[in-house]
């Protein structure tokens, strides 16, 4: 019996989220340049790319998760520090806030604006729809946590100020957290 | 005497002939589904297609089957996660390699049981398989169902990894074809 001859397969998904579209679709900016022309070989090489930066997603993640926690122990150690240890350990306080702040933004860009996976989403629950629908908590989370950190520069002793910005470190750090956790289902 | 010899000779030819007839007959898509199943550290899943497309190549009475072919496209399996079955299509390279076949060398059926080895096509490396499933018949249509072990590293894949951990090699194929 002869085997017929191969199919063409689909080189993008019919939706992309427009992070990815802007760069990666039909007429994304990536395709003026040849190497990420669309072609079946080009693509191939485009989801090497893809694998990479989801991977390094992944590693840049957990960097992040360790770096929360570290600022969750510093932070709440100021609430009972005073003088200048208190001025040191908010000096560390911000610095580790602003390396975990980059380490957050990277993470979230290399999913962001990795090229599109082959495949238009499927019908129903999946892990991976609830870690993007945890994104949504954490990033709002962490947008208000850094926002209200600012403030704080100004408003050193609004102790209001400082509950607000732990309860939003905290969601941020919880709803991460969990976004890492659901993967594994 | 020699006239009569030639006439058996000749109707025993034409009988040969028509014993040879050979039908096709197709499987019902709606009905039929190959799946997979694969094993990672943190989690199990499996994959179904329902997108498979197969033919019997049987007598003309339906009571022999001489050769069976069956082909799925790589991207018609649902594990219900778009992103891992996008995975699996970048390690199956199924851009490439769009279909998973298998063609029969041969195939017996002895009652509810049937027995095939063949050669599956997968990834662009063919190897040799031997399946054993259950035959049924229910009405006119003829149901075959069965699994069969494989490793993803015979076809030349490199299993996927999740979280810096690779998959297990062993991975099941479960088949049920349905043919009217």
């Amino acid at each position: 019996m002869n085997q017929a001859a191969p199919e063409k397969v689909k080189l993008l998904p019919d939706k992309i989220i427009f992070t990815q579209r802007i760069f990666w679709g039909e007429k994304g900016l990536m395709r003026n340049f040849n190497a990420f022309e669309l072609t079946p070989e080009k693509r191939m090489a485009e989801l090497k790319v893809r694998r990479t930066m989801l991977v390094t997603h992944q590693v840049l993640g957990m960097l992040t998760l360790g770096g929360m926690v570290a600022q969750g122990i510093v932070g709440a150690k100021l609430y009972h520090y005073s003088g200048n240890n208190y001025e040191s350990l908010k000096n560390t306080h911000e610095g580790l806030g602003t390396a975990v702040a980059i380490s957050y933004f990277s993470t979230a860009a290399m999913s962001l604006f990795a090229p599109p996976k082959m495949l238009n989403e499927r019908k129903g629950y999946s892990s991976i729809k609830l870690h993007k629908g945890l994104a949504m908590i954490h990033l709002t989370g962490m947008i208000t946590t850094l926002v209200l950190g600012s403030q704080l520069e100004n408003n050193p002793n609004n102790l209001n100020l400082k509950s607000w910005h732990r309860a939003a470190a905290y969601t941020t750090f919880g709803a991460f957290a969990a976004s890492m956790i659901v993967i594994k289902f | 005497m020699k006239k009569f010899g030639i006439l058996v000779i000749a109707l025993l030819l034409v009988g040969i002939v028509f014993a040879q007839n050979k039908v096709k007959v197709n499987s019902v898509k709606e009905e039929s589904s190959i799946t997979y199943s694969m094993k990672h550290p943190l989690h199990e899943w499996s994959g179904e297609s329902k997108e498979v497309s197969s033919i019997l190549l049987m007598d003309e009475a339906k009571t022999t089957v001489y050769q069976v072919a069956v082909s799925a496209k790589l991207s018609s399996f649902d594990s219900k996660n778009a992103n891992r079955d996008s995975h699996m299509m970048e390690v199956t390279e199924a851009i490439k390699f769009p279909n998973v076949t298998y063609v029969s060398s041969s195939v017996t059926v002895e009652g509810s049981d049937f027995t095939s080895s063949g050669n599956l096509n997968f990834h662009g490396v063919i190897q040799p398989v031997a399946m054993k499933g259950k035959f049924t018949k229910e009405g006119t249509k003829l149901i075959f169902t069965g699994d069969f072990g494989l490793k993803m590293t015979q076809f030349k894949i490199d299993p996927p990894s999740l979280m810096g951990i690779s998959t297990n090699d062993d991975f099941k194929l479960e088949f049920k074809v349905v043919y009217q």
